[in-house]
């Protein structure tokens, strides 16, 4: 990562994925399920669920209207879950998407922070494993098209700093404090969304950090939370996987260094900023 | 919305269901817009072959990107597009004014080639786009006048 | 439909020959001023079902089919709607296509019109041509 990058001891992530999106392969489900048996010693749990549909970041065009998608739906093969035992490290399938997800093991106390590095070396793994899947079956090598890291934050409650949803803006810049106005009483609670575009060493539009901030209460015992997701997409920076993990790398530095943008002095001093 | 991290399930959202997605636009519709999807529609049940040579089906990952191109760049003075399978499996947009000519052929949802000319001031363009779409607003823009 | 891209120019198809193309009616498009023309995807090369792309279209070669009776109708005789267009082959010439006979079973006139297709060259080929019928 370039110098001056930020560093934090214990940076409230608690998930992070890398994942990149390719042209359709002639993958069916049937292909999935034997796919599975090259993940299934470290990744024994199999679970089908949902597609996920394919996002494209474009430019110099606004963002597509929420409308429902015009979608041959017959002919969309599943994705499919690979899941550790301890469900904490996850390999998601598609026809025409892979993606890598590592999440900390531990949550709130004690927890372990999934160091980027480890998680590429994850994907870089499982990737390989794709490919050579891929190979013994004939078919092409995936050609990648949109490339993706995704860093998941909870940011818990601090003292003298954050106790409810109402005062985000104390932990996380992108949002004002709610509790100053002359009519409107203390909200709720508040929730944002921003994007930025991400400009390449060239200064070349390389992609799009998408950054969503959203309130949430752990299901366990419903203390509040900050759900703080930063999305870094693009197309990859050159050809095949290199091209793509040039992006990777970008996509993380800009998540790395936006996320101490949009957050306050005060959390980083709890979060150990070296 | 389908599931996409681990840690989804150990939080839950305090609103009963999601706002509306912030993307929604108040935007009015062009007045051939029904029309024009309905056409993009018909082209899913087109069999290979329907050229009366070798024409591939229209790609469904294709029409469905000429549709999601399409909401990108409508406003309501944009003129209707004529809507063209290509025998490769693409979708042609294209737009026919004694001024100017814009035919955007889509691939996929990350490659459109596209020719602009515009008759009046002598301007020809023939460009591959990928991700930055830019030239293609302000060539669209002169079709609205 | 067998492509043959390595095909040389056969010279002797004239250049004042036309070239048949049938026309289905999804290719016949507004013209913007009340009226229809072809368009340019009429004369696009071809790909694949697994997506290679070839440098070829095909054709009927006129003077082939005449020899046999056969006449623009009858090209288009098991495809109602369709219509025909008709360019020379000294068009396709001086736009750096090669012209070439692959006869067919049931298509003795049968031809490729073989050749890189950028949009200047689709769109010549299109404002070159003339519609001997038009689709419904």
């Amino acid at each position: 990562m370039a110098s001056g990058t930020p560093n934090f001891e214990r940076p409230p992530v608690i998930e992070v994925a890398i994942g990149v999106q390719f042209e359709t392969l002639p993958l069916t489900t049937a292909h999935l399920g034997v796919l599975w048996q090259d993940y299934r010693e470290k990744l024994p749990k199999l679970r089908e669920v949902a597609p996920l549909e394919g996002v494209v970041e474009r430019f110099g065009v606004r963002q597509r209207p929420a409308r429902p998608r015009i979608a041959f739906v017959e002919h969309t093969t599943n994705r499919v879950w690979f899941l550790s035992e301890a469900e904490d490290e996850l390999v998601q399938a598609q026809a025409d998407r892979f993606i890598y997800n590592w999440r900390a093991a531990k949550e709130r106390d004690g927890r372990e922070y999934p160091r980027f590095e480890a998680v590429e070396a994850g994907f870089l793994s499982a990737f390989e494993t794709l490919g050579a899947f891929l190979a013994r079956n004939d078919l092409d090598e995936p050609n990648i098209t949109q490339c993706e890291v995704t860093y998941v934050n909870h940011i818990l409650p601090a003292e003298d700093v954050w106790h409810t949803h109402a005062e985000a803006g104390r932990a996380v810049t992108l949002v004002s404090e709610t509790n100053r106005f002359f009519f409107l009483p203390t909200a709720e609670d508040i929730r944002a969304s921003a994007r930025f575009l991400i400009r390449a060493p060239d200064e070349n539009v390389a992609g799009r950090l998408h950054i969503e901030l959203e309130p949430r209460y752990f299901v366990e015992d419903d203390t509040p939370l900050l759900l703080l997701k930063l999305t870094a997409r693009g197309a990859p920076l050159g050809k095949g996987l290199e091209g793509a993990r040039d992006f990777f790398a970008i996509g993380r530095e800009w998540i790395v260094r936006g996320f101490a943008d949009i957050t306050s002095p005060e959390m980083h001093r709890i979060w150990g900023r070296r | 919305m389908p599931v996409a991290l681990l840690s989804e399930a150990d939080v839950r959202d305090p609103r009963e269901s999601s706002p509306h997605s912030a993307t929604e636009e108040l935007l009015t519709d062009p007045p051939w817009f029904g029309q024009v999807f309905e056409r993009l529609v018909a082209l899913f049940a087109l069999s290979p072959g329907w050229d009366s040579y070798g024409a591939v089906a229209p790609r469904p990952d294709a029409i469905e990107a000429a549709f999601d191109l399409l909401l990108q760049l409508s406003s309501p003075a944009m003129p209707e597009p004529q809507v063209v399978p290509l025998a490769s499996g693409g979708v042609q947009l294209e737009w026919h004014q004694p001024a100017i000519e814009l035919e955007i052929e889509v691939h996929s949802p990350f490659r459109f080639d596209v020719f602009y000319e515009n008759r009046e001031t002598g301007d020809t363009r023939e460009e591959e786009l990928m991700a930055d779409l830019s030239p293609l607003r302000s060539w669209v823009d002169q079709l609205s006048g | 439909m067998m492509v043959e891209t390595e095909l040389p120019d056969d010279r002797s198809i004239g250049d004042e020959v036309l070239l048949w193309r049938r026309i289905p009616p999804l290719w016949y498009v507004s013209d913007g001023q009340g009226g229809r023309r072809l368009s340019s995807a009429a004369f696009q090369n071809y790909r694949d079902s697994d997506g290679r792309v070839h440098s070829a279209f095909s054709v009927c070669i006129s003077c082939d089919a005449e020899e046999e009776g056969a006449d623009p109708h009858g090209y288009i005789a098991s495809h109602p709607g369709h219509g025909v267009a008709a360019f020379s082959a000294g068009l396709a010439r001086s736009l750096e296509q090669r012209v070439a006979r692959v006869p067919l079973e049931g298509e003795l006139a049968h031809g490729h019109v073989i050749g890189n297709k950028p949009k200047s060259v689709q769109k010549a080929l299109r404002r070159g041509a003339t519609l001997l019928i038009e689709p419904e």
